[in-house]
């Protein structure tokens, strides 16, 4: 037999090499040599700090009172844990990139970073948490007393008080070591999370072995372990009702909002390729530390004397069958069990009190001077170390009043009942873009209202606020508000009671106030970012918060917060990021936002937006970005317009290039159409040419006057010949825009004259009367003075030409309009068709069968190209009589000025 | 897979990636199927008498089963991840 003090020196060894472990795990942190630390295994070992020591000892217990019950408060987390998928997923997302330090945190972030759910969800966690870290250090004064109660010398042991307040003292001595040695940017404990797997280990190894030894030790195998049992000790008829869904449904929230497994699944995780692991292997633990449970009930039933506690089997068989080693095996495992909770049970706390309440204190304290003075990170560890103290004061007190009555053995699920009011917040925060903090609140508060007066309360039996009369007959008589019978819904156990009125009112009120209720601005982005986290890019923040705030004060206050070399780190990539080889970056709205998420690691969202809000300002969203968190049926509408503007320049695009295409097949038909025209126009001169060439040559004896007929029409033809050729070269410098071009005041008086000077052979012989107003044509233009008396040229020409009338007469007019000068030619001949009116600018579009000799028809098109590099336009006027040719030229802006003056 | 870039590949992935996720979801209604609901019912009275209760190696087969199936989901998803990775 063990004596009490080989017992103690037992826990010194075993504590002692944890420390080492933690010791080691540190180290290799530090020198960021983790290794096989950061595997999927260290991960669910580290989950299974679910299994306290409630399940170590409880589960028998409770498999000896209930029959099968225990098993539903394993099935709950199994049926997470396998549809990882759904939730933990994007929790273990969420909290990656919004360096989440605790559940409080996440919820407070959640809703706008709102430091009043912040306070709200940690004191609901320390309420509820408080009477279970009692039951640990009850279990742990119980397994004590296991082993001394065999042993003679009892005056040498100390009372049950005494070893609970010591066990206290030295858990949370080891959690303030490895808990708080540091403020990590990520809240990580890698030396803790060692401890807590290598505690797994034992507990699973402990259990296992007390499991093995009474199946095929004390009996011969599962037949006969099972052999005693019958369906009345299984319970199976009464356990498989609401309250076998209840357990299931309180575990399976309780995995997910309890603080400690939320620390240990989302805030300690390191990759989240790790939770696909653990999501088949952390039942698979759960399912051997159930394995057991039943045939070691049995053993202790039958083994041992009426009256033993079921809650000790686990020590209690292997004693009573001589089996020393074995037994502190298995108080080993309770041991572990019981701190590994209590430990991580106390950082995570530690983290939300003093993020969620002593920093939002401090802050409003010092409101004049945070820029300044203060270094954050001792005040953080500070109030760090003095919570965990705390939570295990005050577990301790808890155990020390209400402990040995009967009211520790149901904590457990009423703690559960106390953490499930936070699973409405949670999940609709992170699926339901509508959910709002006031929403959120209402619910929690509603929700634990219920729960504290329906089971928290009554759980006292009369000793806490509510008396035994009360709870019995209602307060003041009103059997109606009886807590376990509310409105007279009796008849139901206690727990699917409390948890039926608590989980309605509090999703009620969740939801409905929802709806009644406006997010904020930052509530509404944080949603979205939340709500959508698998679709927002990871490392750009989807809506960034505009705000300014110098470098200098930003860096002060990362440094305080932070710690100058990780400041000096995160600030200088940040640098490096912006191009800058040297010096603090810009304080831009990306990298404020970044900073206030790397200080939300340490510090928890609400105050890092509290800080940084203190030195940038609250900060303003642009109506635009808001419009793009709005909502998904928004994000839809944004894309598929997108979509349609893309389609629309396309089909513009489209019609462009058809247009362009039809353009390209005209200019192709229309130079093909020149050419012939140019060869046909050639082919006839040089016919007349060669045939009179010929006559010259075969016939020696032609008379001279015949000879120089001829040879006058071969020259005659030439000369068409060679105009011809100048003209089509004339257009295609005009059409290249090749020509070089003169720019002269020049006088339109000057240039009729000219026009009409040129002219006047074509005009002899003919009765043509001109009728012009010297006094209208005294405006001077920009123009090449040559170009232009061409155009006039070939404007009277064609005149003199086509305007054959009884009484020819062309008209020149010369008409200012604004700063534009019109001259009009005009004719009283048959005029041209109205259909004809752009023909007439084509080239070698000669109208009808009168032409004369000379013209190619090219004067009209080379005529417009002119006036168009002059910067004016020449066209047909629609007239009744007559062709009228309209030449708009601008006026010389120098020249006119100089009249007016 | 043969063509791993290919399109019928790159569409073959795809469906396989929403087949695993559609599993993933479902596992768990299958596991809340079996385990609370009243199907639980039918082996409460079957207590056989010899050997263990039926109702326990209900229950533990359930269970077993469930985490045999996460294990295969969960393998199928990390060779995926690798496969997207390399």
């Amino acid at each position: 037999m063990l004596s009490w003090n080989a017992l103690i020196w037992v826990c010194i060894l075993y504590v002692s090499f944890l420390f080492l472990i933690a010791f080691w795990a540190e180290r290799r942190a530090a020198r960021g040599a983790l290794g096989w630390l950061r595997s999927p295994v260290v991960y669910t070992l580290s989950i299974s700090v679910y299994c306290t020591a409630w399940t170590f000892y409880g589960a028998v217990g409770s498999a000896a009172r209930n029959g099968l019950e225990f098993v539903a408060i394993y099935t709950g987390p199994t049926l997470v844990f396998i549809g990882w998928w759904w939730v933990l997923r994007k929790l273990v997302r969420i909290g990656r990139v919004q360096r989440t330090t605790s559940i409080a945190d996440l919820i407070s972030s959640r809703y706008g970073k709102s430091p009043a759910l912040g306070v709200a969800v940690t004191l609901l966690a320390v309420i509820a948490t408080t009477p279970y870290i009692a039951l640990q250090l009850q279990s742990l004064t119980l397994s004590f007393s296991a082993f001394s109660a065999s042993v003679e010398q009892a005056e040498q042991i100390p009372t049950a008080g005494v070893t609970a307040f010591w066990i206290a003292a030295g858990l949370a001595l080891f959690t303030i070591l490895f808990g708080t040695r540091n403020v990590d940017a990520n809240e990580r404990h890698h030396g803790v999370v060692t401890a807590i797997a290598v505690e797994a280990v034992v507990k699973l190894v402990a259990l296992l072995s007390v499991g093995i030894f009474v199946v095929w030790g004390v009996s011969s195998g599962p037949a006969d372990a099972f052999s005693g049992i019958t369906a009345e000790a299984l319970r199976t008829d009464e356990i498989f009702g609401p309250r076998w869904v209840a357990i299931t449904f309180l575990s399976a929230s309780a995995i997910i909002c309890l603080p400690r497994m939320f620390q240990v699944t989302v805030v300690e995780n390191v990759d989240e390729r790790h939770l696909a692991t653990a999501s088949w292997a952390f039942p698979l633990y759960l399912f051997l530390m159930c394995l057991f449970v039943l045939p070691i009930a049995i053993a202790g039933q039958t083994l041992l004397p009426e009256g033993a506690n079921p809650d000790l089997y686990v020590l209690s068989v292997p004693l009573a069958e001589g089996r020393n080693t074995l037994a502190l095996l298995a108080f080993l495992g309770g041991f572990s069990s019981a701190t590994s909770m209590v430990i991580v049970a106390a950082i995570a706390l530690s983290t939300m009190v003093s993020n969620h309440i002593v920093m939002p204190l401090w802050l409003a304290t010092r409101q004049d001077d945070t820029k300044t003075s203060g270094d954050v990170r001792s005040v953080l560890l500070l109030s760090r170390r003095i919570s965990i103290g705390g939570m295990l004061l005050l577990g301790y007190l808890y155990f020390r009043f209400t402990g040995g009555t009967g009211a520790l053995a149901s904590i457990g699920l009423i703690a559960f009942a106390g953490v499930a009011q936070v699973l409405p917040g949670l999940i609709g925060g992170i699926f339901w873009r509508g959910a709002t903090k006031a929403g959120a609140l209402s619910g929690l508060a509603a929700g634990f209202i219920v729960w504290a007066y329906t089971l928290f309360l009554p759980s006292f039996e009369g000793s806490l606020l509510v008396s035994a009369a009360a709870i019995a007959e209602g307060p003041f008589g009103i059997s109606a508000l009886r807590p376990q019978a509310l409105f007279g819904l009796s008849g139901f156990d206690p727990l699917v009671h409390s948890l039926f009125w608590s989980m309605a009112v509090n999703i009620f009120a969740f939801m409905i106030v929802s709806v009644l209720t406006v997010p904020g601005q930052l509530e509404r982005i944080q949603g979205a970012q939340f709500v959508d986290v698998f679709r927002m890019s990871e490392d750009g923040p989807g809506v960034v918060v505009q705000r300014s705030a110098t470098s200098e004060d930003l860096f002060t206050l990362a440094q305080r917060i932070l710690g100058p070399n990780h400041a000096h780190r995160l600030f200088s990539a940040a640098a490096m990021e912006q191009g800058k080889n040297s010096g603090l970056p810009d304080p831009t709205d990306g990298f404020i936002q970044q900073l206030e998420r790397e200080l939300a690691g340490s510090v928890g969202a609400a105050s890092a937006h509290a800080m940084v809000s203190q030195i940038a300002g609250g900060g303003t969203v642009s109506v635009t970005d808001l419009m793009q968190i709005a909502d998904e049926t928004a994000q839809i509408m944004t894309y598929s317009q997108r979509l349609e503007r893309q389609s629309r320049e396309l089909e513009e695009t489209a019609r462009q290039l058809r247009l362009a295409n039809t353009r390209l097949t005209e200019i192709s038909a229309q130079k093909d159409a020149f050419l012939s025209q140019v060869s046909h126009e050639l082919r006839t001169p040089m016919t007349s040419v060669r045939s009179f060439a010929e006559i010259l040559r075969d016939t020696p004896d032609l008379d001279a006057a015949h000879t120089r007929r001829f040879l006058k029409i071969i020259h005659d033809e030439s000369e068409r010949l060679t105009r011809l050729l100048d003209e089509i070269l004339d257009l295609s410098f005009l059409e290249s825009g090749r020509m070089s071009w003169r720019r002269d005041e020049v006088s339109l008086t000057e240039v009729i004259d000219r026009a009409l000077a040129s002219t006047e052979g074509l005009r002899d012989g003919t009765n043509i009367v001109i009728h012009r107003d010297r006094a209208s044509e005294d405006v001077i233009v920009t123009a090449d003075f040559d170009r232009l008396a061409q155009v006039f040229i070939n404007l009277l020409s064609n005149a003199v030409k086509y305007g054959k009338a009884d009484a020819p007469e062309i008209r020149i007019a010369v008409t200012r309009f604004g700063g534009k000068v019109h001259v009009d030619v005009s004719d009283n001949g048959p005029g041209i068709p109205m259909h004809d009116s752009e023909r007439v600018f084509e080239k070698f579009a000669r109208l009808g069968e009168i032409t004369l000799a000379g013209g190619a028809g090219l004067g009209l098109p080379i005529s417009r190209e002119i006036i168009h590099n002059l910067g004016g336009s020449l066209d047909l006027l629609p007239v009744p009589v007559g062709a009228t040719f309209r030449v708009t030229l601008p006026v010389s802006e120098t020249a006119s000025l100089s009249a007016r003056a | 897979m043969d063509d791993p870039g290919g399109d019928s590949g790159l569409a073959e992935r795809q469906h396989r990636q929403r087949r695993l996720q559609d599993a993933a979801l479902l596992l768990p209604l299958v596991g809340a199927f079996f385990l609370i609901s009243p199907v639980i019912l039918i082996f409460r009275d079957s207590s056989g008498g010899e050997g263990v209760p039926a109702v326990v190696v209900y229950l533990f087969s359930v269970w077993l089963g469930l985490i045999v199936a996460a294990a295969l989901l969960s393998r199928s998803f990390l060779r995926q991840d690798t496969h997207e990775d390399g």
